[in-house]
């Protein structure tokens, strides 16, 4: 049976071949791998760069006490960033299917628009989601602006939704009959976390305990960032933004305060970009 | 004039499907207004596309057809000196077009004479003009939403990845958001991925073969309703081809393979309404129905190409959709758990608008509203009885799991969670018909208190929306309010009997925004957005005099079409023109500031002119008419107000004989004008 390692091993390798670097995934808590500032950062700037990793990826909304067989608080990107996207990069795509064994004239793989958008960082960018014999697997954004600025030359994202594929190629209904490894199902690793994550998310997280949070990383991103020194500065910013989502999740932000807090999550991103460009910057006088 | 063949495709990566025709449609448009601005028009364009290529072909013009410019110079006095020689004007003119003094003419502009350079333009070849031609119109394209890609900077909808132009057999030079043109094309992702060379314009027919690509966008349409048609037949059925998905999906392959897939009866125990969205919006599948109009557990997908196995293609869509529908069941039955009414408190939560208050908040005003205008519907006793429930239930929906996973299906699910609760089907069919008319080729409510339901709720969303400022500018509308004005327009002018008893749209929305305490500017502006909203629609089939007329007429607006075709008939009335000048001979008078009208008796009138019109108005005020004895008594008063106006002088110098007259033709007018106002007819 295919499982999900395979899955990951094969994309690695495929990608590697095509000389993108392979990464290790970020060690914070994030609701998509986009943040990881391998993909924020290196979009930014006139730099090439290729980049492949596995993010975790958390959303508390879509916890289900792992009762839904396919909705879960946490699931795994595949993410591959390529600077400037070759004019190709569709085909290098449909070859990394094939690789896992899924070929273009076996299936219905289909280009279905999807404009990107990610507010809280102030990226959007247009693309499609990838369709394999009706199911959504992957999505594919020309990223347009990150931290509110014009990403120049442009990158593709690619990302592929692992629980998915790895379900469809083993032919499962849910996710948590998938092996992770042989004989260690998705189940055994987290339908237990599944249930303790919504249950915090839903239940037992403290509104107070978070905002202030919230508060405390939201000014110390900024005051890092006023005085230039960024990595930390932006870890900050996705602490804040992971305790956004679980204040959200917990029903305590109305749909007018939401505004608001995702518009000084942006704020605090598009500071941030705005270091990164100008050390940069400063870095190409130096060493010109 | 000899005329060459050009053919040009534009590749592009896959393009969002609602945007192929309008995209296409810009583009040849914009190509043949830019041959005709070049001088290189020939006739009209072919063109087609797929969700990955424009193409364009047709005939035009070898070479520019001659222009001359006549240029304007100096005044003829001032171009020579008094001696006859050539001024500094005159010099600096020759420099300016290049040409000699002696050849230039003289022409003649407002009575003065001046000197001009006839210049003719250079005539190209359409090999010189055409790429500029098409390169402008590419970039003058509308688009919704476009992006850059790669290192470049150029902009389109998606990515272009390969482009060609042809003149005649040759293949022209020339480069579109950095493509360069060659003599390439690709077949469908699927089936023929790698790039298919061709030699020239006919070859490339053939090779679209090869490569699997179906060009036109109706025979890809036709291909999949064949074939999906055959397919639904082994299942004993018939497709639903909803036209709207028929023409997505057509745009969403460049060659269509229908295939059948199935799924478990079980879900059949769901509402068809629920399984349709699901194949429809979710996954851009046809429902596949019985000969009496059910649900079949079938569908008809359309995968791109042709490719090799179809069967795992059938396998994982039939997959997709067993999650899908197990979702939509496991909804189901969590709404089916508690009823409607179980959700009415947590109404109060859910936010209408942040200026207008919660939905709870909306109930509680139109429950206000419904108290105090009872008597102004015309509703039956039954009907009038569950007019409060029907008013707690009709949102109660929003807080459904269904509708929450499929808002389309709002309406539609609190009918069917009513009828299934064994609900009275008046509470039900209200409900279902409350977002009636969705678009202007959808039909008002059918029962009586659905369409109360309609105006109710709109009511309250205008008059309060307009009361928080929230007017429609220009292209905006964010809150849809003309939608929501234009439902109250068709309702009441589209109902058989009237609505409201004896009251008019416009008593309605004051009642409901002094019920409110909402100014009374309020009212006004919703009244003409309502008004504006239905001349609007009715624009298609009426002009705008008539439409006018009528509306702006004392008559309740239902039956309002047959009302402005009997007007369209009267126009034709060899009358008219009497009864619509003597309408406008009062109406001008009467335009003047003359104070109050007075009661008038026959006695107080002095001469028989007066009192003909004083009998002929006495009869057109009659209630008992019909329409046809209306027009009788109209035509006579016509020619009263005629006689009146030819043989007294209705501005008399006696104030008192003055007042008596213009307050009688002011009745007149009054009959004249009770079915069409008629000072907007020309």
């Amino acid at each position: 049976m295919t499982t999900l390692q395979d899955i990951v091993s094969t994309l690695k390798e495929y990608w590697k071949q095509t000389g993108v670097l392979i990464a290790e995934p970020y060690d914070l808590e994030m609701g998509a791998g986009t943040m990881n500032p391998l993909t924020f950062f290196r979009a930014l700037g006139p730099h090439p760069w290729k980049v492949g990793y596995v993010q975790p990826s958390r959303r508390p909304v879509d916890g289900r006490y792992g009762e839904n067989p396919n909705r879960v608080y946490q699931h795994h990107q595949f993410q591959v960033l390529l600077k400037p996207a070759p004019d190709d990069v569709v085909e290098l795509y449909l070859k990394s299917l094939e690789a896992l064994g899924i070929h273009r004239r076996d299936h219905d793989i289909r280009l279905v628009e999807d404009n990107w958008e990610a507010p809280s960082i102030g990226a959007w960018g247009l693309g499609w989601e990838i369709w394999l014999d009706g199911m959504e697997i992957s999505q594919f954004t020309y990223f347009q602006q990150m931290g509110g600025f014009e990403c120049r030359p442009v990158s593709a994202e690619l990302t592929y939704g692992l629980e998915r594929l790895t379900s469809y190629l083993a032919n499962l209904e849910d996710i948590w009959s998938i092996e992770w490894a042989p004989g260690v199902s998705y189940r055994d690793l987290f339908q237990r976390v599944e249930w303790e994550q919504a249950t915090y998310s839903f239940e037992l997280a403290d509104p107070k305990l978070l905002l202030d949070l919230f508060n405390l990383y939201e000014s110390e991103a900024g005051r890092l960032l006023r005085q230039g020194v960024l990595r930390p500065g932006y870890e900050f910013l996705v602490k804040a933004s992971h305790v956004f989502n679980t204040l959200d999740a917990r029903g305590v932000i109305s749909i007018t305060e939401r505004q608001a807090y995702i518009g000084r999550q942006r704020k605090l991103a598009h500071r941030a970009a705005e270091v990164y460009l100008d050390q940069i910057s400063s870095s190409e006088v130096a060493s010109s | 004039m000899t005329a060459v063949r050009f053919f040009v495709e534009i590749g592009v990566e896959e393009m969002p499907s609602q945007y192929v025709r309008p995209i296409l449609e810009s583009l040849t448009q914009g190509i043949s207004n830019g041959l005709i601005g070049s001088r290189l028009y020939h006739e009209p364009l072919s063109s087609h596309a797929t969700p990955r290529r424009l193409v364009i072909w047709g005939t035009v013009l070898a070479q520019q057809t001659p222009k001359q410019t006549v240029v304007k110079g100096p005044l003829l006095s001032v171009a020579y000196d008094s001696e006859g020689r050539q001024t500094a004007a005159l010099e600096g003119f020759c420099r300016r077009v290049g040409l000699d003094p002696e050849k230039l003419h003289d022409i003649e502009d407002n009575g003065k004479r001046y000197l001009a350079a006839t210049i003719s333009e250079a005539m190209h070849r359409a090999n010189a003009i055409l790429p500029e031609v098409l390169s402008q119109a590419f970039q003058a394209l509308p688009l919704p939403r476009s992006m850059r890609w790669g290192v470049g900077d150029y902009r389109f909808i998606r990515p272009v990845r390969w482009i060609a132009l042809w003149i005649g057999e040759e293949l022209v030079p020339w480069t579109l958001a950095g493509v360069p043109s060659q003599a390439i094309t690709y077949g469908n992702r699927t089936d023929h991925p790698e790039s298919l060379p061709y030699k020239d314009p006919d070859h490339y027919w053939s090779c679209l073969e090869e490569g699997r690509v179906i060009l036109p966008f109706e025979t890809r349409k036709q291909q999949i309703v064949e074939q999906g048609q055959q397919l639904a037949q082994k299942v004993g059925g018939h497709v639903d081809w909803d036209s709207e998905l028929l023409e997505e999906v057509s745009n969403l392959v460049e060659w269509p393979t229908p295939f059948l897939g199935s799924f478990d009866e079980q879900y059949l125990a769901v509402p068809a309404p629920v399984l349709v969205t699901s194949m429809k919006v979710h996954q851009r599948y046809f429902p596949v129905y019985d000969n009496r109009g059910k649900l079949l557990p079938a569908f008809i997908g359309v995968r791109n190409g042709i490719g090799d196995r179809l069967d795992l293609v059938v396998r994982g869509n039939q997959k997709v959709l067993r999650a899908r529908l197990a979702d939509a069941q496991y909804f189901f039955n969590l709404d089916r758990a508690a009823p409607l009414s179980d959700h009415l408190p947590a109404l109060k939560q859910v936010i209408f608008h942040a200026k207008m208050g919660s939905y709870g908040e909306k109930l509680e005003r139109m429950h206000h509203v419904w108290h105090e205008t009872q008597g102004w519907w015309d509703l039956d006793p039954a009907e009038a009885a569950v007019a409060d429930q029907v008013i707690d239930l009709y949102k109660t929906d929003l807080l459904t799991h269904v509708v929450q996973e499929f808002p389309e299906l709002e309406g539609e699910m609190g009918a069917i969670y009513a009828r299934l609760e064994g609900e009275s089907p008046l509470i039900a069919d209200a409900i279902g018909e409350q977002y009636r008319p969705k678009s202007p080729t959808d039909s008002i409510p059918a029962t009586r208190l659905g369409q109360w339901l309609v105006l109710m709720d709109r009511l309250d969303t205008l008059v309060l929306a307009y009361a928080a400022g929230l007017k429609p500018s220009g292209s905006e509308d964010p809150f849809a309010l003309r939608r929501a004005a234009l439902a109250v327009g068709r309702v009441v002018s589209e109902v058989d009997a009237s609505l409201l008893r004896n009251r008019t749209v416009r008593e309605m929305i004051r009642k409901v925004a002094h019920l409110h305490q909402i100014s009374d500017s309020v009212v006004d502006d919703v009244y003409e957005l309502v008004v504006q909203r239905l001349a609007n629609y009715l624009q298609s089939e009426f002009s705008s005099a008539l439409i006018q007329a009528a509306l702006r007429a004392p008559q309740p607006w239902n039956r309002l079409r047959d009302r402005i075709r009997w007007m369209m008939e009267l126009t034709q009335d060899e009358a008219w023109t009497s009864v619509a000048q003597a309408f406008k001979r009062a109406h001008r008078v009467l335009q003047t500031d003359w104070g109050e009208p007075l009661a008038v008796e026959l006695a107080d009138l002095r001469t028989p002119v007066e009192q003909n019109l004083w009998l002929a108005v006495k009869d057109l005020e009659s209630e008992n008419f019909s329409p046809e004895a209306w027009w009788n008594a109209a035509k006579e008063v016509a020619i009263a107000i005629h006689a009146v106006f030819d043989q007294v002088l209705v501005m008399d110098p006696d104030a008192t004989v003055k007042q008596r007259r213009l307050s009688l033709l002011r009745r007149a007018n009054q009959g004249l004008g009770r079915y069409f106002d008629l000072s907007v007819v020309e």
